[in-house]
């Protein structure tokens, strides 16, 4: 996947970083699992990723999570699901942020808040990836937004 | 939409969730009042830098049944990059005191107390970045109200 970055100007916050707002790649219906990684040469503090679920017609519970790994699916050094599934021919908001809260969906709001860790630097060719559990071939996501303080390595 | 400065007072660092804010100026902004059934959209001014630390409107929902989630967003302009929602549903007829800010809780109010306060991370934003308050299931003559921010504010 390829990122393109949106916006940038220097963060306060974090003296001497870039705050950075990237798009990823929109990914192919049916594909419920996909990375963007940090680019070369730079470190990632991860403040919000927000990407729409489009789920198809099939009876499932999809259980979408961020994950950051080390450039191996199974090599996860965190972790972040939502507090409930979402279910077939919905419209979803998954929104990450540097929340102390989980919380699902109410019955009018097509979204979910998950927290990740704070301060948590991701070095480069390390990746933010989606998983899916229970993604159905139907299921469609939107290019995700990524919004992080970048520094050089 | 626009924006009216209120209090203005310097800010000397302070440590807001183990982060350490820098020098600057602790504005109180207040935005204006969207049209019933309209959401409210404010721009951070040219040339400025904000950390938002809270941000206020009351939420009122008409008398269509339906239960409607408050929920607030961050863009670049065009991408949404954050959102934040509501600790509980509006129920019709309604009014509730949205408050995001920068505590540990996102908690519903007892029914005798019209407050919602919901999660607000330290997040800075950019000129030209907007802040946007709504509701899903939103019916047509519910009323954002007039939104305040606190914020601390840089030059860009």
């Amino acid at each position: 996947m390829a990122l393109t970055l949106t916006k940038e100007s220097p963060a306060r916050l974090y003296p001497g970083g870039s705050l950075r707002t990237y798009q990823g790649s929109n990914p192919a219906a049916g594909t419920v699992t996909f990375s963007e990684s940090v680019p070369a040469g730079k470190v990632w503090y991860l403040l919000a990723f927000s990407v729409v679920l489009v789920t198809d017609a099939n009876v499932a519970n999809r259980v979408p999570t961020l994950q950051a790994d080390t450039g191996v699916l199974t090599d996860s050094i965190w972790r972040s699901g939502p507090a409930a599934a979402q279910t077939a021919s919905l419209t979803w908001t998954h929104a990450w942020g540097v929340f102390d809260v989980n919380v699902s969906q109410a019955s009018s709001d097509l979204a979910d808040m998950n927290p990740i860790p704070p301060d948590f630097p991701i070095p480069a060719a390390y990746r933010l990836t989606v998983t899916t559990l229970a993604g159905q071939a139907g299921d469609d996501y939107a290019a995700p937004l990524i919004h992080v303080v970048e520094f050089n390595d | 939409m626009a924006l009216t400065a209120g209090r203005r007072n310097p800010v000397r660092g302070v440590r807001i969730g183990g982060r350490l804010i820098p020098r600057g100026q602790l504005i109180s902004y207040g935005g204006s009042t969207p049209a019933p059934g309209a959401l409210s959209r404010e721009t951070i001014p040219t040339g400025k830098v904000w950390i938002p630390l809270v941000i206020f409107s009351a939420f009122t929902a008409d008398a269509n049944v339906a239960n409607r989630t408050p929920y607030l967003t961050y863009d670049d302009g065009t991408n949404v990059f954050f959102r934040s929602k509501a600790a509980g549903l509006t129920a019709a007829g309604t009014t509730h005191n949205q408050v995001w800010a920068t505590w540990d809780a996102s908690t519903v109010a007892a029914n005798s107390d019209a407050v919602q306060e919901n999660s607000l991370p330290l997040i800075e934003l950019r000129d030209g970045d907007r802040i946007t308050i709504t509701a899903a299931n939103a019916q047509a003559t519910d009323q954002v109200g007039t939104p305040r921010y606190l914020v601390v504010e840089y030059d860009a």
